[in-house]
């Protein structure tokens, strides 16, 4: 390429004094090679470390290692079909604004995702959430939006359906939840911590003990996980003597995440022990 | 520079560089034949649905791609699903993978909301639920009438959104699909890891960070 | 397939450093002239050293400074008529993209304010403001400052100005069809590409008469060098109608895959479409206006390579942490960085111009708006840089944050180099001044204050947004409330930005259509050489 001489000679009288116009043309400048190496060199860096260590080396991989099949309990019997049509109104039908309790929780009550199962829940623990939700002390709005349109007695009938319904069989979902965390947590808790463990006011099993204490075992993980964040985000208070508060702010979101996941893997009271 | 040509042969050699880059060797990494065992093919009125979900706009609000717990745990706790890959999009078109999470991420929505009832309660007005919500309403996916005919699907409203006099909100036909598209939105089945290993996994913890986080 | 794509990559990363190397090598050993007599090609003789702008009042120089040269008037005239089509038609599109901006953002804060409406239901003023933005007020204005430019740049004027005519008609008949489809529902649903493929052609085809006349143009130039402006503006017309095509065509393109092409296509068209045109522009007006050539024309070629290679591969880090395959994200996260390169060359030319000649900066209305316009560029490249590093992405990605960082640059930068631009050139195009030089301050003040109000409020709500979602123990509830008072301030400071595009349609109104605007005959068409 040629240089492209206009041969422009200015005339003195219309220079600007302070500019000049024989200055050498200014060389890329250091500063910006400088810039251009250092790039260059953290970019190489950027992708030694994020792709190196997944070149398939066959590292033991805590997301690949989950089981491809996902874990479900075996199969206790389903409700009785005397009980389906016993069921109050509300629970297949729904009444007026409220949706029927089934289009949410399903048929058997099992629950979807991080909606969770009622089936087999203690009577007086349903009762009890649901007139928090309608008062607001517990925090759910599609719950309250539900719960503030129920009398007492279509109260006691729902949660009396739903305490004697079976506790169904679940599908779980894939996680990489740290399971063998998440058992010592529930067997053993984390003294460290001043965390009991979940056994000891859940159940050996995780079945739920009393009124106050409802089943862990063959509950969606989504929403054990989900209510456990709620306690320890501050959005959750209606746990007796503030017990669930102050445990689920001792613990990492990763170990209440393992706990849950680990508790929603155990099977349900009736089931054989699915592994 | 000088020279007209070169600057322009330049200039798309360096796009055809990008494009190989962005478009095609992703396309032949990700792309496969078959799509993942437990995804089925949207049904004729769950396209219908999608092309409504297209047509408004839901895709500006809502994401539809949850993040893996490498990242971080939200996604989790909020209900929102795996970390998805690349095959639980094969019907997708066009994708709605989303940008903004000014709603929540709905790739899972069918998995945890099956009320077919709370969405059309919440498509009409979302703010008979959830007083804080944002989400624009969408009455015109719906019509008024008098008396509900056979065979209509009536909303289920609390008394102060009711229309007045006694009259009903009926769903019309573009929304009753619109929730049939949503109630499909489930991609709970396990990803296998051939799927695992296209997503980003820039974010998750190496083999030797996660076995020293067992402590923690 | 990793090991694969891992040795691809590296091998492509390596090319890429490699031609730069080259590229820098040879211009420190003058193999490549780009020198103080190519930076000067912009001037004709005699005028370096004096200032030169139709939109500065009340200096005492200010005769000087508004000249309306016989040649360049006579290389304007092939393309005055098409020119005005399409900054009149820009403006207008400015007004009703701004328009329903406003709208979108008042329906965030206000939901069901005009919710019976399907047509303006947030999900299609969004979609209306975005396109309505980026393809008519941009795409065609830039295109219509492209083809008064290259003329001047090249010294001879504009050819096949009935093409223009043509291109412009089509393509405005593409973005109004696009326009009412997305209102009514009709709608391809990727975004930045949501104008159903069927008007895409009609938009496409008017491209290309666009085009065809700017390019014949720099075939038959009169000077053997193309000026910076002229690469920016002749590669941007050749990259957009690639990317245009190969995102568009119907049913090639599905799934996760077709994120990767649509982000592709869309951070090209702000990287290689618009940024080019803002450059550009920039790289005209500054020097010229102040009446001296750019500080360091090599860095202007590094600058225009790096930005090419660079620029062109960071699409995908709008899908970080998503269903695409690790390498493709760090690819472009890299390339999002590298990205801090192409920025500081342009910056070291265009601000070290200025901040030297802040006299000019003070004087000129015009250099005002351009060089605060070019800071922007500088602003929001460096902060995209950052947005793309993994810990940043974690908290920014999906939240009103991008918002803000999209409209520093199409807006910030863009639109205000524009602004400033198109106050330099319509004097020189009409032959007459304009008009009420307050409207230009308001103008100005309008849309500096209000697009501040705009970015910090989404800026801060971005973050907390982020952080919050990067919270298990937040609720989504909580979130929400707590963005609404920056939501209202988006609000106000869009309503502010709206209201300056006003002022400015009618002041440009004025200038356009009052043929009489009190300029004395020998204003008009002085010679060059008076002084």
């Amino acid at each position: 390429m040629k240089p492209n001489h206009h041969a422009t000679t200015p005339r003195v009288d219309d220079i600007d004094p302070t500019f000049e116009p024989w200055e050498p043309s200014r060389p890329i400048p250091i500063f910006l090679l400088a810039v251009l190496i250092a790039l260059a060199l953290g970019g190489v860096g950027m992708y030694l470390s994020d792709l190196a260590p997944w070149a398939d080396a066959g590292a033991s991989d805590p997301v690949a290692s989950i089981p491809a099949a996902p874990v479900t309990q075996a199969a206790p019997a389903s409700p009785d079909s005397s009980t389906v049509q016993n069921a109050p109104v509300l629970v297949h039908a729904g009444r007026g604004s409220v949706w029927s309790c089934a289009s949410c929780h399903g048929d058997q009550g099992q629950g979807a995702g991080s909606t969770p199962r009622l089936a087999g829940l203690d009577e007086t623990y349903l009762a009890k959430q649901l007139r928090d939700f309608a008062a607001e002390t517990r925090l759910n709005e599609s719950m309250h939006y539900v719960a503030r349109e129920l009398t007492d007695q279509d109260i006691a009938e729902v949660a009396a359906y739903y305490a004697s319904l079976p506790v169904p069989r679940l599908v779980l979902p894939q996680s990489d939840a740290d399971l063998d965390r998440g058992r010592m947590l529930f067997e053993k808790g984390d003294w460290k911590r001043n965390v009991p463990a979940c056994v000891s006011c859940h159940g050996d099993q995780g079945q739920g003990v009393g009124t106050s204490f409802p089943p862990l075992a063959a509950q969606r993980p989504e929403y054990l996980f989900n209510q456990l964040a709620a306690w320890k985000g501050g959005h959750r208070h209606n746990s007796p003597q503030s017990l669930m508060d102050d445990i689920a702010s001792r613990l990492s979101y990763r170990d209440l995440y393992a706990v849950s996941n680990y508790a929603a893997s155990l099977p349900g009271p009736g089931a054989d022990a699915a592994h | 520079m000088n020279r007209l040509l070169p600057l322009l042969v330049g200039a798309i050699g360096v796009l055809l560089l990008a494009t190989l880059m962005l478009v095609i060797l992703p396309a032949w990494q990700m792309r496969t034949a078959q799509p993942p065992e437990q995804l089925p093919p949207y049904t004729g009125q769950q396209l219908l649905g999608r092309q409504q979900y297209v047509a408004n706009g839901c895709v500006y609000c809502h994401s539809q791609q949850p993040r893996s717990t490498g990242q971080t745990l939200f996604d989790s706790a909020s209900g929102w699903g795996r970390a998805s890959t690349p095959g639980d999009y094969f019907y997708d078109a066009p994708h709605l993978l989303g940008t903004m999470r000014t709603g929540p991420d709905l790739l899972n929505i069918g998995a945890r909301m099956k009320s077919r009832d709370w969405h059309l309660t919440h498509l009409y007005q979302p703010r008979s639920i959830f007083d804080w919500s944002i989400m624009p309403s969408y009455p015109y996916l719906f019509e008024e009438k008098d008396q509900a005919s056979p065979g209509d699907v009536v909303v289920r409203l609390p008394a102060q959104f009711q229309p007045s006099g006694g009259r009903v909100v009926v769903a019309r036909k573009e929304v009753l699909d619109l929730v049939e598209y949503l109630l499909s939105l489930d991609r709970t089945y396990p990803a296998s890891p051939e799927e695992l290993q296209k997503r980003d996994r820039g974010y998750d913890q190496r083999p030797e960070t996660a076995l020293a986080g067992h402590a923690g | 397939m990793t090991p694969i794509l891992g040795v691809l990559l590296a091998t492509s990363f390596i090319a890429s450093l490699v031609a730069l190397g080259i590229l820098v090598w040879a211009v420190a050993n003058k193999l490549i002239f780009v020198g103080k007599a190519e930076a000067s090609t912009i001037f004709m003789e005699g005028e370096i050293g004096h200032p030169d702008d139709s939109a500065s009042f009340g200096q005492e120089n200010e005769t000087a400074t508004h000249r309306f040269d016989v040649l360049r008037a006579g290389i304007d005239r092939a393309g005055k008529g098409p020119v005005l089509v399409l900054v009149t038609a820009g403006i207008l599109w400015l007004l009703i993209g701004s328009t329903f901006g406003v709208i979108a953002s008042l329906k965030l804060h206000w939901p069901d304010w005009l919710a019976d409406m399907a047509q303006i239901t947030f999900g299609r003023a969004r979609t209306l403001h975005l396109n309505i933005v980026a393809y008519g007020w941009l795409s065609v204005t830039g295109i219509g400052v492209a083809l008064w430019l290259l003329p001047r740049i090249f010294h001879t004027p504009l050819r096949r100005p009935n093409m223009a005519y043509l291109g412009a008609f089509l393509w405005t008949l593409g973005v109004l069809g696009g326009s009412i489809a997305i209102a009514s529902g009709w709608t391809d649903g990727i975004e930045w590409l949501e104008f159903p493929w069927q008007f895409d052609i009609v938009l496409a085809l008017g491209g290309f008469f666009l085009a065809w006349p700017a390019i014949e143009t720099a075939a038959r130039r009169k000077t053997p060098h193309i000026y910076v402006s002229g690469w920016y503006f002749l590669a941007g017309m050749m990259w957009f109608p690639f990317l245009f095509l190969v995102s568009n065509i119907p049913g090639l393109h599905m799934g996760a895959q077709q994120a990767t092409v649509n982000w592709w296509f869309a951070h090209n068209v702000l990287g290689l479409w618009l940024t080019p045109m803002g450059v550009g522009m920039a790289y005209y007006i500054i020097p010229k206006i102040i009446g001296k050539p750019v500080y360091s024309y090599n860095v202007s070629l590094l600058g225009f390579w790096s930005l090419a290679l660079f620029y062109s591969q960071v699409g995908i880090h709008h899908l970080m942490g998503g269903p695409i395959p690790t390498w493709a994200v760090t690819l472009s996260v890299v390339h999002s960085v590298m990205m801090f390169v192409p920025v500081i060359a342009v910056a070291i030319n265009q601000h070290v111009t200025v901040a030297t000649n802040m006299w000019a900066f003070k004087q000129s209305m015009a250099l005002r708006f351009v060089w605060i316009g070019a800071l922007m560029y500088t602003l929001s490249s460096f902060q995209g840089s950052i947005e793309a590093i993994r810990s940043v992405n974690s908290i920014t990605h999906f939240t009103h944050y991008t918002v803000g960082h999209a409209h520093l640059g199409a807006y910030g930068f863009v639109s205000l180099v524009l602004f400033g631009t198109l106050y330099y050139m319509m004097p020189h195009v009409l032959g007459r001044r304009w008009p009420y030089p307050r409207l230009v301050q308001v103008h100005f003040w309008l849309v500096v204050v209000g697009f501040s109000i705009y970015f910090i409020a989404l800026t801060v709500a971005g973050v907390l947004q982020g952080m919050d979602l990067m919270n298990p123990g937040s609720r989504f509830s909580e979130i929400t409330r707590s963005m609404i008072p920056y939501l209202e301030g988006r609000s106000i400071g869009g309503t502010l930005m709206t209201l300056g595009h006003f002022v400015f349609a009618a002041h440009f109104a004025v200038l356009l259509l009052k043929k009489e605007s009190g300029a004395k005959p020998a204003d008009v068409f002085a010679p060059v050489e008076a002084s």
